[in-house]
C-alpha cells in the first residue's frame, strides 16, 4: 500500500533569543494511506509544531515532507495554497468558526476558496453537515451552537474538499468528556467512511487507543507505543 | 484578480444577520468619509455656477460678447455700413455703436470713480442678454433724454443720490500738446439698477450715446458692441472671423479675451478651493485606514483560518480592499446626496447662518447676491469616483497587512 505521508529526516528549531530550541530532531516516518495515526506527548514537546509543518503553515529547517507523492517543501506560495485547500484538512482545538457565517456557510469556505460556485459549495457543505449530523443546525450562527456542535461543524469544514489527509490538533481538547467522545467517534467514523488518512494529536488515552498507529513524540522523535 | 470567494466573504461578513456583522466597524468610516465629500461637492456645484454668473454679467453688460474697434478714422465713416454688415452675419443678434470712458461721478454728498458707457437707448429694450442682468431698482432704464444717467445701487449709495437728482461727471479732455483739462458734465439720474454682482456694478454707469460721443472723442473710446446667439460656442469665433474680413483695420476682441484676467483669477480661486477640498477628503480617509486596521485586528483569527483553508495572501487582501471599496461607494453615495442637498440650499444655508450669527457670511460686494447652483453629473461622478478611490487606497495598506498575517502565530496565541 502506498504511503500518504512520508517524512524524511525532519528538523525544526525555534530561536528563542540567543538560545536555539531544537523541537524536532531528524524525524523519519511514513503513514500508509487510509490509516489513522495518533500522536501523544508531553505539553510543549512539539506536536502542534509537527502538524503545522505537515500542514505547511510552518516551515521546517530541513528534511522532506512528501504528501500524496508531492514534496511540499518544494512548493511555491500558490502551490502551498492549493495544497492546504485541496490535499489536507485542519481541525484545531479551537473551532475558529467565523461568527458572521452560518454553520453551512462556514463549511462552504474551503469549497469557495477552491473556486466552486456558491451553489456547488453549499450542496457539498450540506452533505458534510449531514455526515456530522448537523443538518438541523445548518442555518445557525456559531454563537448559538454548543461546543461539541461547533467542533462538528469544524470537522465538516475540514473535509469539504475531500482531502486525503486530515490533521487534527487536539480537536476535543476544549470539550467535556461526553462531547469529546462523541466528536471523536464521529471523527473516526467519518474518516473511515471517506478513506481519509488521519493524524490526530491528543492527550486523551482513550482516544489515543483507537488509532491504527500510536506514537509518542519524545525528544524530537516518534516513539511507537 | 478578485475571486468570487473574496467577494462572498466580504459580503457575508458585512451583511451578516448574526448580529455581529462587520458593518458596525466601518459605519463611522463611512459617515466620516461621506461628510468629507460634502465640501468638494458643494464647491464643484456652485463654483462653476458662480463663475458663470459673474462672467455672464461681464459679457452681457460690460464687455459685451465682442468688441469691434476701427483702427483708422476713415473707417469711422463706414461705421453705418459696417454695423449693417455685422448685423447680417449668422448668429449675430445685435450690433451697436457705443463709447466707453472713465471719469469721476460726484454729487453733493459723495463721489466715486466710474466707467461710463454711452449706449443706444434701444439696447435695454432690444438686447435680451443686457436686460436679463439689469434689474431696475428705482426709476427706469431710460436714456431718451441726452443727459440721462443710469447708475447702480452701489454707486447711488456712494453718491447718496436718488432718481431725479443731478450728478456731475468729471472727464478728462486731452488735446495733444496741451495740459489735460478736466471737464464737468451735468447728468440727471434716471434709473438705478443692479446686476447682482456688486463689484461689477460699482464700476459701471450708462449714459446716452450722444453724450458719450461728445465726452469720449478719441478713436479708442469708440467701438461696436456685438451680441451673438450663443457666446459659449464656436459660433462666436466664427462670427468674429467673419467680422475681421469685413474691412481692413478692424479689430475684434471676444469676451473671453476682454475678460481674461477675470476668468483666470476666478479659475485660480476655483482650482485652489477644489484642491483644498480634495485635501480634506485625503485627510478624512485616514479615518478609513484606521477603521480598516481595527477590523483586520479583530478578524485575525478568521484570517488565520482562511489561510489555513488555502486562501492566498491576495484572497485575504482582496476581502479588505472590497470592504474599502464598499466604504467608498457608500460614502460617495451618501456624501454626494448630502452635498447636492447642501448645494441646492446653499443660499438658504448662508442666509440662515448669517441670521444666526448676525453677520454677513459672504460680503455681497464680492459675491453674487444669489449663488447659482449647477448640478453637473460629470463633476458629481468625478467627486464620487475620487471618494471611492481614496477609500480603496486608504484600505490598501491594512488589506496588505491582513494578507500577510501568519496563521501559526495567531493559532499559537489563542
Ligand atoms: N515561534 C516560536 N518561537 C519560539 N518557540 C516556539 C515557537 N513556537 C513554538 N515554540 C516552542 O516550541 C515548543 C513546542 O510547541 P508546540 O506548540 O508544538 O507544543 P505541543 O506539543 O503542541 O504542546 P501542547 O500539547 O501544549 O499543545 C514549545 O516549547 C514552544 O514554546
Ligand atoms: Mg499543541
Amino acid at each position: 500500500m502506498m504511503d500518504i505521508l512520508e517524512v524524511k529526516n525532519l528538523y525544526k528549531s525555534y530561536k528563542n533569543g540567543d538560545e536555539k530550541l531544537q523541537i524536532i530532531k531528524g524525524l523519519d516516518f511514513s503513514l500508509p494511506k487510509g490509516k489513522r495515526m495518533v500522536i501523544t506527548g508531553e505539553s510543549g514537546c512539539g506536536k502542534s509544531t509537527f502538524l503545522n509543518i505537515v500542514g505547511s503553515l510552518d516551515q521546517c529547517d530541513s528534511g522532506q515532507i512528501i504528501v500524496d507523492g508531492t514534496d511540499i517543501t518544494q512548493l511555491d506560495a500558490q502551490g502551498l495554497c492549493q495544497y492546504r485547500n485541496r490535499t489536507i484538512g485542519f481541525v484545531f482545538q479551537f473551532h475558529y468558526l467565523l461568527k458572521e457565517l452560518t454553520a453551512l456557510e462556514n463549511v462552504m469556505i474551503p469549497a469557495m476558496v477552491a473556486g466552486l460556485s456558491k451553489k456547488e459549495a453549499s450542496e457539498r457543505a450540506a452533505e458534510l453537515l449531514e455526515s456530522v449530523k448537523m443538518t438541523h443546525r445548518k442555518d445557525f450562527y456559531p454563537s448559538r451552537l454548543s461546543g461539541g456542535e461547533r467542533q462538528r461543524v469544524a470537522v465538516a469544514r475540514a473535509l469539504v474538499n475531500n482531502p486525503v489527509l486530515l490533521l487534527a490538533d487536539e480537536p476535543t481538547g476544549n470539550l467535556d468528556q461526553d462531547n469529546s467522545r462523541l466528536v471523536e467517534k464521529l471523527l473516526f467514523q467519518i474518516v473511515e467512511e471517506r478513506k481519509t488518512s488521519l493524524i490526530l494529536v491528543t492527550h486523551d488515552p482513550t482516544i489515543a487507543s483507537h488509532g491504527d498507529i500510536k506514537v509518542k513524540l519524545e525528544k524530537g522523535k516518534f516513539v511507537t507505543i | 484578480m478578485i475571486r468570487r470567494f473574496s467577494l462572498f466573504f466580504a459580503f457575508k461578513t458585512l451583511f451578516s444577520k448574526s448580529g455581529s456583522g462587520a458593518l458596525r466597524h466601518i459605519r463611522g468610516a463611512i459617515i466620516g468619509a461621506a461628510i468629507s465629500i460634502i465640501p468638494l461637492v458643494v464647491v464643484l456645484e456652485i463654483s462653476d455656477g458662480m463663475m458663470q454668473g459673474i462672467v455672464d454679467r461681464y459679457m452681457e453688460i460690460s464687455s459685451f460678447h465682442m468688441q469691434v474697434t476701427l483702427a483708422d478714422s476713415e473707417a469711422v465713416e463706414k461705421e453705418e455700413e459696417l454695423l449693417e454688415k455685422i448685423g447680417n452675419i449668422e448668429g449675430v443678434t445685435y450690433a451697436f455703436p457705443y463709447t466707453q470712458g472713465g471719469g469721476i461721478l460726484y454729487g453733493e454728498k459723495g463721489r466715486t470713480g466710474i466707467t461710463v458707457r454711452g449706449i443706444p437707448d434701444t439696447l435695454f429694450k432690444e438686447d435680451e442678454g443686457f436686460r436679463r442682468y439689469i434689474t431696475v431698482k428705482e426709476g427706469e432704464f431710460d436714456l431718451s433724454e441726452p443727459d440721462s444717467l443710469i447708475i447702480s445701487t452701489e454707486t447711488a449709495q456712494r453718491l447718496k443720490a436718488g432718481v431725479g437728482e443731478e450728478i456731475k461727471l468729471l472727464t478728462a479732455k486731452v488735446i495733444p500738446g496741451r495740459p489735460m483739462l478736466l471737464r464737468p458734465t451735468r447728468f440727471k439720474v434716471k434709473g438705478i439698477y443692479s446686476s447682482g454682482y456688486q463689484e461689477l456694478d460699482m464700476l459701471s454707469a450708462f449714459i446716452t450715446q450722444e453724450y458719450g460721443e461728445r465726452l469720449f472723442k478719441d478713436d479708442s473710446s469708440r467701438m461696436i458692441g456685438v451680441k451673438v446667439v450663443s457666446p459659449h460656442t464656436g459660433e462666436l469665433f466664427a462670427a468674429a472671423d467673419e467680422i475681421r474680413y469685413l474691412s481692413d483695420g478692424i479689430r475684434v476682441a471676444t469676451w473671453d479675451v476682454l475678460n481674461d484676467s477675470l476668468v483666470a483669477s476666478l479659475n485660480t480661486t476655483k482650482k485652489f478651493l477644489v484642491f483644498i477640498m480634495i485635501l480634506i477628503m485625503g485627510v478624512a480617509s485616514v479615518n478609513i485606514s484606521s477603521s480598516m486596521i481595527m477590523m483586520v485586528i479583530s478578524k485575525r483569527q478568521d484570517i488565520a483560518l482562511l489561510k489555513s483553508a488555502g486562501a492566498s495572501d491576495r484572497d485575504v487582501s482582496s476581502i479588505f480592499v472590497l470592504t474599502g471599496l464598499f466604504i467608498g461607494i457608500c460614502a460617495a453615495a451618501l456624501g454626494t446626496a448630502f452635498g447636492i442637498a447642501a448645494a441646492i440650499n446653499i443660499n438658504e444655508i448662508i442666509d440662515f447662518i448669517s441670521a444666526v450669527l448676525h453677520f454677513d457670511l459672504f460680503d455681497a460686494d464680492y459675491y453674487l447676491e444669489k449663488i447659482p447652483v449647477e448640478l453637473s453629473l460629470y463633476k458629481l461622478s468625478g467627486a464620487a469616483a475620487l471618494a471611492v478611490l481614496f477609500a480603496v487606497v486608504a484600505s490598501w495598506l491594512p488589506a496588505r497587512r491582513a494578507g500577510r498575517i501568519n496563521p501559526v502565530e495567531i493559532f499559537r496565541k489563542h
